[in-house]
């Protein structure tokens, strides 16, 4: 006979952990060895019982964020964790992942996705719920091309004071303006624009324009008036 | 010409000057306020209504499973329930997200944004074009970042409610010393002079809540919009 897997669940809703209990004793191959309300109860019950799962709410009244995660892995190498979270946004369950979790499903959907959660993680694969994995794969689906219109512009290698200068510039003042307002040389300001020109591939000062008006730094609009 | 006499007028602005500082710092203050509070009603929302409501619906989900024989009627009237608070749990979580998203400080602004924006595209379905640029190792402090992150929320609350949009463009820029914020749609527009008096009549907020949190910031906020031709709100603030 095989032995049953041992789950420990950790949410600091009593009544939550009683809805966790009656789904998971649908499945009579697994067994609640152990509840905890907090985190502390949690790794003492961890390091006591060395349960194959840890079922685990991330909201817990003694702590805040994800660092206990690895705390629980280090305590217990081959425990697997499933988060059963009040949370469905994205970034909440990246960080998760990225904490060490091996799956995750919204406790709204508890009733139909946890036994399935828990038997692919228990397999040793990675579980996402239905309600959630849409978004993600939504995400990174899109995550090559947002990069590249998000972030990573040459824009981004300017210094502050080039990125000063260039305002100044794409507003249509002259050097000698720039260096007036600046209270720098005509020369330091000269240096300046041919850096911003380099890093940015610009040739002359029309598409410095352009440039600056693409990217919302200027609005155009404001020199027909 | 000959002077032998002239008149000299002056006046005290002492007073004026003051008052505007006061009523300056009263309306940050009422803001901060407004924030803390927002924080609040948002946490209470996700992590106690929608935690409990949670509880509800797997006590719903799991209340027949020692009861076999329950009568059909019973069990799917249960689960008529259970798609409610369902459905329930869900809009308390948007409502809280929309308050104030609850990661925000330790969230980096532009991604605070990124995730904001694409929600406002899942409700809305106005599609959006969100760019940042030179934004990378700008370290905002948590009011910067929340008076930022409100005039983009109000800024597209504005397009959604009135813009009747199919396309709507949020680009910020690090512009030092200052941040740019440009928010522009392809909606019917409106006549700025008519909607200011209107506004006033109103008292409606929007767009005068906008400029307003700009003012407090010291900024500046120009809207251009002509009708049928779409809004262009164009905002600079010192960082």
């Amino acid at each position: 006979m095989t032995h049953k897997k041992r789950i420990l669940i950790v949410d600091d809703h009593p009544m939550f952990r009683e809805g966790l209990k009656t789904i998971i004793s649908r499945n009579t191959s697994y067994e609640v060895v152990g509840e905890a309300g907090t985190v502390r109860q949690c790794l003492q019950l961890v390091k006591e019982l060395k349960p194959d799962l840890v079922l685990l709410d991330i909201s817990l009244p003694d702590q805040k964020g994800f660092d206990f995660v690895r705390d629980i892995v280090n305590l217990s190498i081959n425990i697997r964790i499933l988060v059963v979270s009040v949370h469905s946004k994205i970034d909440y369950i990246v960080r998760a992942f990225q904490a060490g979790v091996n799956g995750y499903v919204v406790k709204e959907s508890a009733a139909d996705k946890l036994l399935d959660g828990i038997s692919c993680v228990l397999k040793g694969d990675y579980f996402m719920d239905t309600s959630v994995s849409q978004q993600v794969v939504k995400k990174l689906a899109g995550l090559k091309a947002e990069e590249k219109v998000v972030s990573g512009s040459d824009y981004d290698t300017l210094t502050p004071r080039e990125q000063e200068i260039m305002v100044l510039l794409a507003e249509g003042l002259s050097l000698k303006n720039v260096a007036d307002k600046l209270f720098i040389s005509n020369k330091t300001v000269e240096n300046h624009r041919s850096n911003i020109m380099r890093k940015l591939g610009l040739h002359s000062t029309i598409e410095l324009v352009r440039y600056a008006a693409k990217i919302g730094l200027i609005d155009l609009d404001n020199w027909k008036e | 010409m000959h002077v032998d006499s002239y008149i000299y007028v002056s006046k005290d602005v002492t007073y004026k000057k003051r008052a505007e500082k006061y009523i300056n710092s009263f309306s940050q203050q009422l803001l901060l306020a407004q924030d803390r509070e927002r924080r609040m009603i948002s946490y209470e929302l996700h992590d106690s209504i929608a935690q409990n409501l949670s509880v509800v619906k797997v006590s719903l989900d799991t209340l027949f499973d020692d009861y076999p024989e329950i009568p059909q009627a019973l069990s799917k009237k249960n689960k008529i329930l259970s798609n409610l608070i369902e459905t329930t749990i869900n809009s308390v979580r948007d409502l809280s997200y929309e308050l104030r998203p609850s990661n925000l400080d330790e969230m980096d602004i532009v991604k605070a944004l990124k995730t904001y924006t694409e929600d406002f595209y899942e409700r809305s379905k106005i599609k959006i074009d969100f760019q940042s640029n030179g934004m990378k190792g700008l370290i905002l402090n948590s009011e910067s970042k929340i008076h930022i992150y409100r005039l983009v929320q109000e800024g597209l609350r504005n397009v959604r409610k009135h813009a009747n949009a199919s396309i709507v463009s949020v680009k910020i820029v690090g512009a030092s010393p200052n941040i740019i914020l440009n928010i522009e749609d392809n909606g019917v527009g409106f006549d700025i002079k008519e909607r200011e008096r209107k506004l006033d009549n109103e008292k409606r907020l929007g767009l005068r809540s906008m400029q307003e949190r700009v003012n407090l910031l010291s900024g500046f906020m120009r809207i251009k919009s002509h009708l049928g031709y779409g809004t262009k709100i164009f905002i600079k603030i010192p960082i």
